[in-house]
């Protein structure tokens, strides 16, 4: 791997005097119930989303960080970003992330995710994508595999398109698939 | 006639009136006969007269009947003197021929009385004969038959035996004739009762015995469709249909009746399973065949692929 590896140690603080979590670079963090963002979901709809995308950013800024700008993440090779994404995700305690590349189609997937909520998850993958990479992206559920979700990510009107097909039934791998015709 | 012929015709007469007696006759002969058994005395009374008057003749010198009848035996047959003696008719024994110029003819004045008229007495050769005896004794057959018949359908009253009247002598039956009409009535109802034989079977008419197993009615096979008409009728295979010149109507040919559907298959009490046919397939081959090869997309950063995933 060119780049970087990620280094998890020294990600989070914790100040038993002050009382503060902070994470590497002295932000503050506070460390809430996943049931707390569920109820959220119940209460609030669209909070929890927004909620997601804002940890979303805070992991995707800390990589970008770490590589050298949004510049250097989108010229960094693809495992050292996800390398680095899925270690700050994972930290944040969301779960553990890899990427799938479907022809050219990118779906992230996210294992034992904390809040079983498609909202939340894509958020924070939309978001941590955007501050990494300085590109706004717009993530769409494929499907959940047991303890596995899927989320394709792209531009906001294909989103809006898969999220139709796999509402209507269709398996996300012919939508996948049929995306790629269309490009081709 | 000397007295001993007369006693000899007399007695020949006898003879013969009991011989008629005895011979197997009716009803009434037998009263007759009866009768006569009867009149026996009358005629013993008689015999003792004849051979009085004999007596007599034999003292008394020959005389002559000094009458135009003296060759006349008697007056004419089937007249009755006063005294009621009928005289026979004349026999060959007793016609002499004119002839015969010795034989003298003696008439006797005296007369023989011999009551007929004793019911007894056994009528002479004139042919009556006491019928309404034989009726009499008739009726108590007729009436020990008839009894029984009488409940059920009463005798007609043309058939009862009128008395005859009296001046009016009645023939006897004939020996053949008499019959117990009640008699024939009471077997013409047990005719009708009881049949004295079988009757014979009818004419025409002969029922089969019954079999033990009725064996199925077997449908027989259709003939070819050559013999069957519209006219319902059947025609002979091979004999020519009368053509319209000959005035008849050609029958229409009917086709023959379909062949009844074959039997629906039986269902095997097997249980229902598939017969399997496995396909003989070679273990390796070169099925595919690619032309040419897959855009690769190999982004060498992450910015690349982003870029990638953005633009779809």
């Amino acid at each position: 791997m060119a780049g970087p590896a990620f280094d998890p140690n020294g990600a989070v603080r914790f100040d038993m005097k002050t009382g503060a979590t902070s994470d590497a670079r002295g932000a503050r963090l506070v460390l809430v119930p996943a049931a707390a963002l569920e109820s959220l979901e119940r209460s609030t709809p669209g909070a929890l989303a927004h909620l997601g995308s804002e940890v979303g950013r805070g992991c995707g800024a800390r990589v970008a960080a770490r590589l050298g700008g949004e510049s250097a993440v989108r010229s960094a090779p693809l495992e050292v970003v996800v390398s680095h994404l899925a270690g700050e995700l994972a930290i944040a305690g969301l779960g553990v992330v890899h990427v799938e590349r479907w022809g050219r189609a990118l779906v992230v997937v996210v294992t034992n995710p904390a809040v079983a909520s498609d909202g939340f998850v894509g958020a924070a993958i939309a978001g941590a994508l955007h501050a990494a990479a300085g590109r706004e992206v717009a993530v769409a559920p494929l499907g959940k595999d047991g303890t596995t979700a899927r989320y394709f990510v792209g531009a906001s009107q294909t989103v809006t398109k898969v999220r139709s097909l796999v509402s209507q039934g269709k398996a996300w791998s012919d939508v996948l698939a049929s995306l790629q015709e269309k490009r081709s | 006639m000397t007295p001993k012929e007369k006693i000899a015709k007399l007695e020949s007469l006898l003879a013969r009136i009991k011989e008629r007696a005895r011979a197997p006759r009716t009803n009434g002969a037998t009263a007759i006969a009866t009768a006569f058994d009867e009149g026996e005395a009358s005629e013993v009374k008689a015999r003792a007269a004849v051979e009085e008057a004999a007596v007599h003749v034999e003292q008394a010198p020959p005389t002559v009947a000094a009458t135009p009848s003296a060759k006349t035996t008697s007056a004419p047959p089937g007249l009755v003197d006063g005294s009621g003696w009928s005289e026979p008719p004349p026999t060959q024994a007793d016609g002499m021929p004119d002839g015969m110029p010795d034989m003298d003819v003696e008439v006797s004045a005296e007369v023989v009385e011999i009551d007929i008229d004793d019911p007894g007495m056994m009528p002479a050769e004139s042919g009556a004969q006491p019928v309404a005896e034989h009726v009499a004794r008739a009726e108590p057959e007729l009436e020990v038959t008839s009894e029984e018949l009488l409940e059920a359908e009463p005798a007609p009253a043309a058939e009862q035996p009128t008395p005859p009247p009296a001046n009016e002598i009645v023939e006897p039956a004939p020996s053949s004739s008499p019959r117990p009409i009640a008699t024939e009535a009471a077997e013409t109802y047990e005719e009708e009762s009881a049949p004295r034989h079988t009757p014979p079977p009818e004419s025409g008419k002969q029922v089969a015995a019954p079999s033990v197993k009725p064996e199925p009615r077997k449908s027989s096979i259709p003939p070819p469709s050559e013999g069957h008409t519209l006219l319902g009728g059947w025609r002979e295979p091979g004999i020519a249909l009368p053509t319209r010149d000959e005035g008849h109507k050609v029958p229409v040919r009917v086709p023959p009746p379909p062949p009844p559907p074959p039997p629906p298959p039986v269902a095997a009490a097997q249980p229902f399973r598939p017969e399997v046919t496995k396909p003989e397939l070679p273990a390796e081959a070169n099925v595919a065949s690619f032309e040419g090869a897959a855009p690769a997309f190999a982004p060498a950063t992450f910015g690349e692929l982003l870029d990638a995933t953005l633009s779809l």
